[in-house]
This record gives C-alpha cells, sequence and structure tokens, in this order.
C-alpha cells in the first residue's frame, strides 16, 4: 500500500530527507510492477534481473537524496527510477528487444545520464569484502547504529529516542566508541592483508 | 587524533566545511600524514558503514518485494468473488452433513437394536452357522485416512512463546507501541497484535525478532504466504534471536500454504539436526505425514 496516491518527487525527496523510512518502501512498491511491464517490454531479462535493477534504481535514489546529490528533480521521480534502472539493466544485458526513443524516461536518459548514475566512492573488489568482513566483526547494535547515523543520516536525537537513551552525550559515546572499534578493525585487516 | 579532527573530517565527508576551512584542510592533508591516513580509515569505515546500510535495506526491499508477490499470487488464484462461492459452497455442504445427522433415518423399517440400549434387552440372535465362503468382516475401524496438510498444520502449529516473551509490568507506565504488540501477541490476540505491529514506528518494524512474532501472527491468522516470505528472509538476516526457530515456522508455512516438497525437505533437515530444538518435533510430523 503507498503511502501517497501521487508523489510529487520533491515531495518524495522532502520526506525521505526529513527521515521517514516509509516513503522509500512505498516508493519501490508504487512504480515496482509498471517498472517490470516496461522494462519486460525492451529486455530479455527474467525477474530477478528486473527486481535487481529495480532495487538498484531506488537504493541510488535514496543514496542521492541523503547525501545531499540530490536536492530537487525537474521531472518525475518514476522517470528518474526508471532511467536508472534502465541503465542497470543495459549495463547487464547487452541484448535490448528494442529502444523507443521518445517518452519521458528517454528524455530523461538523455539529459540527466550523467549525473543520475554517478556511483558514490567504490571501493576495489577486495577492499569491499575487507571492509564487509571489518563490519560484521561488530557488534549487531554497534552497526545498527552506525548505519542510523551515517547511512540513513538520522540525527543524535533521533538516534538518542529510538535507542532509548538517557541523553546525546550518551547517544554521542556510544556512535564514537562504535565507529573507534570499526577504524580499529579496519586497520587490522590492513595491517594482517585480509 | 583529537575530537577537534574527528569533527572535521566528517564535515569533510559531509561536505561542510566552509571555504577556508577547505582551503587549510586540502594543505594538511598533503603536509601530515597521519592526517592523511586519519581521513583515509575515516573513508573506509563510512564506505563499511554504507555497505552494510545498502544491504539492510536492499534485504528490506527484496522482503517487500517477495511480499507483494506472494500477494498478487494469492489474489490471481482467489479472486474475491471465487474465494466468496467457495465459502458458500462449504458452508452448504456443512449444513447438508448437519442435517442428515440431526433428522432421523427413513422411517421405513423399524430400529431393531438402537445402540443405546442395554446388552441384555436385546433379543439372543441365533448363532449364525459358520460356512466356509462368509465374507470376512469388516475392521472395527475404517482405515485412517493420511491427513492433509492443513490437518498437519493445525496439529503441529503453536505460535512461539517463550519465558522471555512474557511482558515485565512496569506499574502505571504506558506501553510502547512495541510493547503494546508484545502484549497482545503474548495474550494470543493475533490479529490485534497485527494491526499494532502496522503502527510501530519503522526503525521498529525492521526488528527481526518482532518480524518473527510478526510472522507467527500471520501463521496463526492464515496468511501463510506472506509468513513464508517474511521467515525466508529473517533467515537470510540471521539476526534474529528466534534463529533456531526460523526453520521450523517456516516449513509450517510452506506446508499450509501448500509448499509440501518444500516443507517436507525442511523438516527433515531439522529432524536431521540434533542442534535444532525442533528435531523431535519434526520427526513427529513427519511421522504422521507418512
Amino acid at each position: 500500500m503507498s503511502l501517497f496516491r501521487a508523489p510529487r518527487s520533491n515531495d518524495v525527496i522532502e520526506s525521505l530527507r526529513s527521515g521517514n523510512p516509509d516513503a522509500i518502501d512505498a516508493l519501490y512498491e508504487r512504480y515496482r510492477a509498471d517498472f517490470f511491464r516496461w522494462a519486460g517490454r525492451r529486455f530479455d531479462a527474467n525477474r530477478q534481473d528486473l527486481e535487481d535493477a529495480w532495487q538498484d534504481a531506488v537504493i541510488a535514489f535514496y543514496e542521492q537524496v541523503m547525501t545531499g546529490k540530490l536536492t530537487s528533480l525537474r521531472f518525475e521521480v518514476r522517470s528518474w527510477l526508471f532511467a536508472v534502472g534502465y541503465k542497470r539493466l543495459m549495463n547487464n544485458h547487452r541484448k535490448v528487444k528494442r529502444m523507443i526513443w521518445k517518452d519521458s524516461i528517454d528524455d530523461a536518459l538523455r539529459r540527466e545520464a550523467l549525473w543520475m548514475d554517478t556511483p558514490a566512492r567504490e571501493a576495489g573488489a577486495g577492499k569491499k569484502e575487507a571492509l564487509h568482513a571489518a563490519m560484521k566483526t561488530m557488534s549487531p547494535d554497534c552497526r545498527e547504529i552506525l548505519v542510523q547515523r551515517y547511512y540513513q543520516e538520522k540525527s543524535i536525537e533521533e538516534i538518542q529516542q529510538e535507542w532509548e537513551h538517557n541523553n546525546a552525550n550518551t547517544t554521542s559515546a556510544t556512535l564514537s566508541r562504535c565507529l573507534k572499534r570499526l577504524k580499529e578493525l579496519i586497520k587490522t585487516a590492513r595491517v594482517t592483508g585480509a | 587524533m583529537e575530537e577537534h579532527d574527528i569533527e572535521l573530517i566528517e564535515r569533510y565527508y559531509r561536505n561542510a566545511l566552509t571555504g577556508p576551512e577547505q582551503t587549510s584542510f586540502q594543505e594538511r592533508l598533503s603536509a601530515d600524514n597521519d592526517f592523511r591516513e586519519a581521513v583515509e580509515l575515516h573513508g573506509d569505515a563510512l564506505d563499511a558503514i554504507s555497505g552494510e546500510g545498502r544491504s539492510t535495506l536492499r534485504a528490506r526491499l527484496s522482503q517487500k518485494g517477495r511480499e507483494l508477490d506472494a500477494r498478487a499470487v494469492q489474489q490471481q488464484r482467489w479472486p474475491r468473488w471465487l474465494a466468496g462461492l467457495s465459502g458458500l459452497f462449504v458452508i452448504a455442504v456443512a449444513g447438508w452433513f448437519l442435517l442428515k445427522k440431526v433428522l432421523p433415518a427413513t422411517p421405513s423399517a423399524p430400529v431393531e437394536a438402537p445402540a443405546l440400549l442395554p446388552d441384555n434387552a436385546l433379543p439372543a440372535r441365533p448363532a449364525a452357522p459358520a460356512t466356509p465362503r462368509e465374507t470376512p468382516a469388516p475392521p472395527l475401524r475404517p482405515k485412517k485416512k493420511a491427513p492433509g496438510a492443513g490437518q498437519l498444520f493445525a496439529e503441529a502449529f503453536r505460535p512461539y512463546k517463550d519465558v522471555s516473551l512474557e511482558p515485565a509490568r512496569r506499574g502505571a507506565e504506558p506501553l510502547t507501541p512495541s510493547e503494546q504488540f508484545q502484549q497482545l501477541y503474548w495474550e494470543g490476540k493475533y490479529q490485534a497484535a497485527l494491526d499494532t505491529f502496522a503502527v510501530l514506528t519503522p526503525a521498529t518494524q525492521y526488528n527481526d525478532n518482532l518480524l518473527f512474532l510478526k510472522a507467527n501472527c500471520l501463521l496463526a491468522t492464515g496468511r501463510a504466504t506472506e509468513a513464508a516470505a517474511l521467515l525466508d528472509t529473517l533467515l537470510r538476516n540471521d539476526r534474529t534471536r528466534f534463529m533456531t526457530q526460523v526453520n521450523w515456522y517456516l516449513a509450517l508455512s510452506q506446508l499450509r500454504s501448500g509448499k509440501t516438497a518444500d516443507a517436507r525437505t525442511r523438516l527433515q533437515g531439522i529432524a536431521a539436526d540434533p542442534n535444532s530444538p525442533r528435531q523431535t518435533d519434526a520427526k513427529r510430523l513427519l511421522r504422521t505425514w507418512k
């Protein structure tokens, strides 16, 4: 069930920025079937490929908004998402069934392709694995609180309320301790060449 | 590294440095090796956190996708009018059987020996001559029909409970929505618990421990396909403290939703696992299933 009927792009961005994580779920749900139909006509892709591309698009949108790289859109959020999903499928499937460069998504692709799909700082595969291993060594609580602060961009106060800490200092100290621990683990992994 | 430097590095990665700060930051980066290393380390930590955040978000979206697919399949399989019609049919059949039981049999012939009469009230029956051609007497009880998946599920499914779930009493303090959910679950009010779950904060809704209880509520209210999708995600996430129970409930969800082959395989796995707290239950269920 969608939270909104016809979301305007900037409303979605605003909603995400204000810390409403439901907005991303609603967005994912709202256009998913539509994307599957639309992309399914253009690509010889199976359902899992379409699902992956759609998730990539939604996650890319979330990250662009949360890191402040995407603050407004000149067209529908649907067009942005479809264009990114389309590019993902293009990268993975060279066999394009047909291409009709005439709808709003194609416009978005042509005009905005350069910036809309720019990946964030991408680590190499080996480094990625080491970072992942370091993160997995942390306690689940530390992992969660770090994700809330640095990925979901939650404020200290929001985290304090959610974790029912007595005050913001406790939250800051917990975050600081967890981040320090993570850095130590990464450092150790570097030394051991993991 | 000093607190001030850490804050500076954080702001650098948030693109929140002022012009002069940016200039001095760059100068320090090129002149101070320790500082540069600290900046890189912070960047790596942010990458690690982003990776974790991304995979959590992806798992959440995948779960949502599976729920949507399960819902779509159910809707395709059972259009509302067909479900209504089936309901009416079941009621009609049940009514017919009930009527048959309640109404006396056709009174064309008098009943010779009503079951309720005492033995001595029965007239002595002449012993029938034993003949070799006599057909063997039917078994005292008709052969028991193998139980169906629904019956097996009904016999095996009990919503999960342990002492750790018993709500703690905190005097007059109002319950938080999450506590309300757990309270309703504990009291066996599964639909009400699901309604409460729907209004929990989004972060709480992604707590795998609560999601495990939600899956039990779904199973208890007949939404086995959704429960199976949810339990499958919990299994992949490997985060809930009820991890040792997830397989069992997933098997039951599969059994209930008609994926009997999957359910059987899973149950066989549990039955063969000496570390599973559900090993005996799985063995028993498999025996009944035979």
